[in-house]
């Protein structure tokens, strides 16, 4: 019974996975190709929570630093991929110039390496993970106490960045990034190219979370969920696997974050702001936290229809409403979110 | 001495302050390899707390705490649960939205660390496990079953095949019976015979009822002190011991 599940569930993922390949064939228009791609990036981000809140009770209300961080060490490498012409005198990127900033700072010289970018978009929000999982859960903080801290964390770093100006672009951001490029292979934001590229990295992560949770820890996390307590009395240490379980949704964040800044080319400070954050917690509530198939459809099925509402002249000064009675209807019907529908667990 | 050094769990003079007001007090309690040793008293005599500061929950201030020859003093609770001290709560918990099987699954992992778990599927070898577990405590036909669908008693056996599973040395259980009907208070009794013959088992319990049929030796605790200690027949003649339980109640002074 079990096993049939879990191969059924192989399949679905298979079949959702081949099909948004094969979506280019039907989309021909790049900027319809190019908004698919950020809904995609989204739809990780939903993944990211609903492993941390969904499967293991931790309401991260700051899961978006994760996402922008990845975003930043993306868009340190690429801006210094820039032609010369875009970074002013010598090489430095634009934005240091008009702050007076005459060398590189040390922590930019290692992202001249696009490798170092991307290991450091993964390794960033996985540190920061480990130190808040470490004071959190070693504090034996829980509940909404858990939601402030993060929430708090999130803002400390978004403040941060906002008021280093001359070494992250401040209230600007990161803008006027070089393509994505490797060796020969460049991924155009709106072509086929880096539409392909996010669909592989996702097809990657959604069957990777799929073995997480159906590995013993990922039993172990929903444990945690339902009874942290007995988890402890029965000699896990829970502070270990819930930092685990906080570091692989940063770590999935990080490269959320990544693939947005390649689409979207620039990196700004609202990607790790209080709505984008409070966004996916909406996302993942909409699709069923419970399931990180769920969150991913919630996020696309949401993010989608914003898109979509806010550019029809119909809802053009409506969309906001008709999004907001979307998410009562959802809240007050489908308490497990859209995912509920068609998971009906056995009573 | 020499039976001290005997017993699978010794609590030298003990203290627990919470805030100035000390649950327990030069407490010394020990209970030998192999024995049911039921604790009671009045209502907050301290009898949970003495639960709590075994399996580590509650922190002592003073005294120590000896397990199978290894001083386990203020050790965190999943290193002493390691050692082999299972803890049954009061409040059954359990985990609601998993099925039966998947909570047994869980507590009966030997692996307990996380990066060994993370690679790991559970497989066929441990079916048979569960099924013994589960016919054991009467839950073999709700396998499938989300926990949060049993029933109250079942509940309650649920979380003691949770502790059992692991084959502790020391089972400690708060209340086993709270709240079951009489029939499955009679089937717990039942479960408590058979697993006395092979674990150590400290039980806190209200109904008397129940201490007698399962009980030898009981401890009676008053105001975080040992009151008295003894076979159950003479316990319940002892004018110490009534006079404690009544004069909680108020009446004769009433």
């Amino acid at each position: 019974m079990k096993i049939n599940i879990f191969k059924n569930q192989f399949f679905l993922y298979g079949i959702f996975c081949f099909v948004l390949f094969l979506l280019p064939l039907l989309i021909n228009d790049p900027y319809y190709l190019n908004k698919s791609s950020t809904y995609i990036c989204f739809g990780l981000l939903a993944v990211s929570l609903s492993l941390s809140w969904g499967y293991t009770g931790i309401l991260n209300l700051g899961n978006a630093v994760f996402f922008g961080l990845g975003s930043y060490c993306m868009a340190m490498s690429l801006k210094l991929k820039t032609d010369s012409i875009h970074t002013g005198s010598g090489g430095l990127p634009d934005f240091m110039v008009w702050n007076n900033i005459m060398d590189l700072p040390w922590f930019w010289e290692p992202f001249y390496s696009l490798f170092f970018g991307i290991f450091a978009g993964i390794a960033v929000p996985v540190i920061l993970a480990i130190v808040l999982g470490y004071f959190i859960f070693g504090g034996r903080a829980s509940g909404v106490y858990v939601a402030i801290i993060t929430l708090a964390a999130m803002i400390v770093v978004y403040l941060l960045i906002m008021d280093q100006q001359a070494y992250t672009g401040g209230f600007n951001g990161i803008t006027d990034l070089s393509t994505l490029k490797f060796g020969n292979l460049e991924f155009n934001a709106y072509g086929a190219s880096a539409y392909y590229l996010i669909v592989s990295v996702m097809t990657f992560i959604l069957f990777l979370t799929l073995i997480i949770t159906k590995s013993r820890a990922g039993l172990i996390f929903q444990a945690i969920r339902d009874d942290e307590n007995r988890v402890r009395f029965l000699g896990y240490n829970v502070g270990v696997y819930k930092t685990a379980s906080l570091c692989i949704s940063a770590g999935i964040g990080g490269v959320a974050g990544m693939l947005y800044t390649i689409v979207m080319e620039f990196a700004s400070p609202t990607f790790m702001s209080i709505p984008l954050s409070l966004s996916v917690v909406i996302w993942c509530a909409v699709g069923g936290r419970q399931s990180i198939f769920g969150s991913f459809i919630g996020a696309l099925v949401i993010t989608s229809g914003e898109g979509f509402l806010s550019e029809s002249e119909t809802f053009l000064h409506t969309w906001t409403l008709v999004m907001g009675l979307i998410f009562i209807l959802s809240v007050l019907f489908l308490p497990k979110g859209l995912a509920g529908i068609f998971n009906s667990k056995k009573k | 001495m020499k039976t001290i050094k005997e017993n699978l769990i010794q609590l030298n003079s003990i203290e627990v302050n919470f805030d100035g007001f000390k649950a327990v007090n030069e407490f010394n309690f020990g209970v030998k390899n192999g024995e049911l040793r039921c604790l009671i008293g009045p209502n907050g005599a301290g009898k949970t707390t003495v639960l709590d500061i075994i399996c580590g929950k509650t922190k002592i201030s003073k005294g120590n705490i000896i397990f199978n020859g290894e001083d386990i003093t203020n050790k965190e609770e999943f290193i002493i649960s390691r050692k082999g001290v299972g803890r049954k709560f009061q409040i059954p918990s359990i985990f609601k939205e998993l099925t039966v099987k998947e909570n047994l699954y869980v507590a009966l992992n030997s692996s307990l660390g996380f990066f060994s778990n993370i690679i790991k599927f559970f497989n066929h070898t441990d079916k048979e496990k569960i099924d013994k577990i589960a016919e054991f405590v009467g839950l073999k036909d709700d396998l499938e079953k989300q926990a949060q669908f049993l029933s109250h008693g079942q509940t309650q056996w649920l979380e003691i095949a949770l502790v059992v599973v692991k084959e502790p040395r020391l089972i400690l259980m708060d209340e086993p019976t709270a709240g079951m009907t009489n029939y499955e208070t009679s089937q717990t009794v039942e479960l408590f015979n058979k697993l006395k013959e092979t674990h150590t088992l400290i039980i806190v319990e209200h109904d008397m009822g129940f201490v007698k049929e399962i009980g030898d030796i009981v401890t009676v605790m008053h105001e975080g002190k040992l009151l008295a200690e003894g076979k159950t027949s003479v316990i319940e003649n002892d004018e110490k011991v009534k006079k404690a339980y009544l004069g909680n109640k108020g009446i004769t002074n009433a």
